[in-house]
């Protein structure tokens, strides 16, 4: 019986295809050339000179003023706490966003709508209404603080009012990226290995966690980035007391208000290499696993 | 195993796609689950799979209720139509997963897994392939091993979705044959759906012909060929011409003869539906009475066959009939000629099947999938 090959998988050819790009939806080089030089200076203008006058401020008096900024207790702390924040809210938003993207995906169920739209509202409302949102909760005056302050603690003005902030503002970021990629790929996959024998937690692991990898960890990226550098909805529930409720945003602006451009734009500078380590990792993943997110079609 | 189907029923919303499904499956049968979609064949499918719960009814595997159990317990190998496999696992991977996952003390060791996948690859001939993705897979080879991946498990019942659906014509006739023969080497108890009656005749030992969730028909091939029950297996199967007549005094006379044609058992008293196929349509002698008169309005020859169109003068209707062609030397019918047909073979049934359907509101352009998605929405 002849029911071998015949695969419709990409072949690879042992020769550059001669050409690459199809000349009949190509434009003149003319028309070309002005598209792309316009795309570049837009981009230049607007993206690369602003990331690279952060450098050329923060090293304007020399490398050793810029490594001072970053002796300052007061910069530590407000390292410590961005990190801190950072490190409570991705990990309960990466659980957050994965059981919202796998319930709206894989189950039906009546406000389905209504939470997907929910999920949105971070992304929809502004960060200092969000931020004023937790101060009539938890402020002097708020509904809960009577309770709060006398049974958990502070909330504002403190590190867990600048967690529950960034937990809010960075809430849909993982969620929106997984929830596309669910939709599309259904629950057969799942079926199957339910029928195979798999326990839930097995199938959950092995077979859906690996389907969406990628978008998780995109996800996480863009969520962690964010939860660094969000300042509108902290800045409101932060309080700005230095060395205590200062996140290095907060921190930055507080140092440039005071003129002290050098430290202002070093403590920035960190927040643009965190921008660019980012994306650089995303890149590298997608470059050392593009066989797998080619099988896993994403991104 | 023999799988007893009793009373299942399953709503979806205001959609009843199973009406009470009665079904005896012998053990190493295999049988087709036949029909058009929305008739229920799929969801009958999933229903034994356990991946659809059921509102009524009972789904017995041997002496065991395997309503009681869920999908792992069950045991089933379910192979999906769009096959399921999980892309980021090698082809190997994607045999072993069932075993992979079983509980510690029931797992195989390494090694007996990977021999026991590498026989399988040689079943399904697929050997060499074991390091591929999905992706790297042809459709016929994704059939092969998602099939595989199912029979790693000793399923107690091999269920199949659609299984030559997205495949091209070529392919499916050769995966057709090859699936009987690995049916005959392995023995499994086998289900599988389609909408194929060519698939579901030639592959099948018994075909289960299905209609909005009710079973018309169950029989062997011969059998709901030969002797339709009801006129939707007769319209299913072929598309017959159905000829109005009158059964009076126990004998049956067609619309638009002048003669009785046959004698007719007395329940069918009334008006009737003669439902008689193109091949089974005789030329008649000119003086036959219970002939039906007509012209003929186009002629079409394909090898040894020749089709006709024919109004019949009485009602004004064009019929179809296939007349065996095999001497190209005798004069053959041509536009225009009149003619006289009595069907040789037919069945009958009461005129009152058509009334039915639009009693139900039965939309046929939803399928049951839509359904299943509009009633948890």
């Amino acid at each position: 019986m002849s029911l071998d090959t015949a695969p419709d998988s990409p072949v690879r050819l042992p020769f550059e295809p001669l050409q690459k790009t199809n000349s009949v939806i190509n434009e003149p080089p003319l028309v070309r050339g002005l598209l792309i030089g316009a795309a570049l200076a837009f981009l230049s203008l607007f993206l690369l000179l602003p990331l690279l006058s952060v450098f050329v401020e923060a090293l304007r008096k020399g490398l050793g003023a810029y490594f001072a900024a970053f002796g300052d207790p007061e910069t530590l702390e407000a390292i410590k706490l961005t990190v801190i924040a950072a490190l409570i809210a991705v990990p309960l938003n990466l659980v957050f966003g994965l059981s919202a993207a796998w319930a709206i995906t894989k189950f039906e169920f009546r406000g389905k709508q209504f939470l997907i739209t929910l999920i949105d509202l971070p992304f929809s409302v502004s960060p200092v209404v969000a931020g004023l949102v937790f101060v009539l909760i938890f402020g002097a005056q708020g509904w809960a603080q009577p309770w709060f302050g006398e049974n958990v603690g502070r909330v504002l003005f403190s590190t867990p009012g600048i967690v529950l902030a960034t937990v809010f503002v960075t809430f849909p970021f993982i969620a929106r990226e997984l929830i596309p990629l669910m939709q599309e790929q259904g629950t057969e996959d799942e079926q199957a290995a339910l029928s195979l024998g798999a326990t839930g937690w097995q199938t959950f692991t092995r077979v859906t966690l690996p389907n969406i990898k990628w978008a998780l960890l995109y996800g996480v990226l863009l969520c962690n980035a964010r939860a660094m550098g969000e300042f509108g909805a902290v800045s409101v529930v932060s309080g700005h007391i230095r060395g205590l409720t200062n996140t290095l945003p907060l921190h930055i602006e507080i140092l440039y208000n005071e003129y002290q451009f050098v430290s202002a734009f070093a403590v920035a500078s960190l927040l643009a290499l965190l921008a660019m380590v980012t994306l650089a990792l995303k890149s590298f993943l997608e470059w050392r696993y593009a066989d797998q997110l080619a099988a896993t079609r994403r991104h | 195993m023999d799988i007893q189907i009793r009373g299942v029923q399953k709503h979806y919303g205001s959609f009843h796609a199973l009406r009470g499904i009665d079904l005896d499956i012998a053990s190493g049968e295999l049988l087709a689950l036949l029909g058009p979609s929305g008739s229920g064949k799929t969801t009958l499918l999933r229903a034994i799979a356990g991946l659809e719960p059921l509102d009524g009814g009972l789904v017995k595997f041997g002496d065991v209720d395997a309503t009681a159990l869920s999908v792992q317990e069950r045991k089933v190998g379910f192979v999906f139509q769009q096959y399921a496999l999980f892309k980021h696992m090698t082809v190997l991977d994607n045999i072993a997963f069932g075993l992979s996952v079983r509980p510690k003390r029931e797992r195989p060791d390494a090694a007996t897994i990977n021999k026991r996948v590498r026989e399988l690859l040689e079943l399904v001939q697929l050997g060499g392939l074991e390091k591929r993705y999905p992706a790297q897979l042809s459709g016929g080879q994704k059939q092969r091993v998602a099939l595989a991946r199912a029979l790693a498990i000793e399923p107690r019942v091999l269920l199949l979705d659609e299984p030559f659906g997205a495949l091209d014509a070529k392919v499916r006739k050769d995966l057709r044959r090859w699936l009987r023969q690995l049916h005959r080497e392995t023995g499994y108890t086998t289900i599988f759906v389609t909408h194929d009656q060519e698939e579901a005749l030639e592959l099948a030992d018994r075909v289960v012909v299905m209609n909005r969730g009710v079973i018309e028909q169950v029989g062997t091939t011969d059998e709901v060929w030969d002797a339709p029950l009801t006129p939707f297996v007769y319209d299913f199967l072929g598309t017959p011409n159905v000829l109005p007549g009158q059964v009076a005094g126990g004998v049956l006379r067609l619309s638009g003869a002048s003669g009785a044609l046959d004698a007719a058992p007395a329940a069918a008293e009334g008006t009737v539906d003669v439902y008689t196929r193109p091949n089974e349509l005789r030329v008649a002698a000119a003086d036959d009475p219970a002939a039906l008169a007509g012209k003929v309005v186009e002629t079409q020859r394909t090898g040894l066959l020749l089709r006709l169109g024919v109004q019949l003068l009485g009602s004004g209707a064009v019929i179809e009939v296939e007349l065996p062609h095999p001497d190209p030397a005798v004069q053959r019918w041509q536009t225009g000629d009149t003619i006289r047909l009595r069907p040789a073979r037919y069945r009958l049934f009461p005129r009152s099947g058509l009334a039915a359907d639009a009693a139900t509101g039965f939309d046929p352009t939803l399928t049951v999938t839509e359904h299943r998605s509009r009633s948890r929405s």
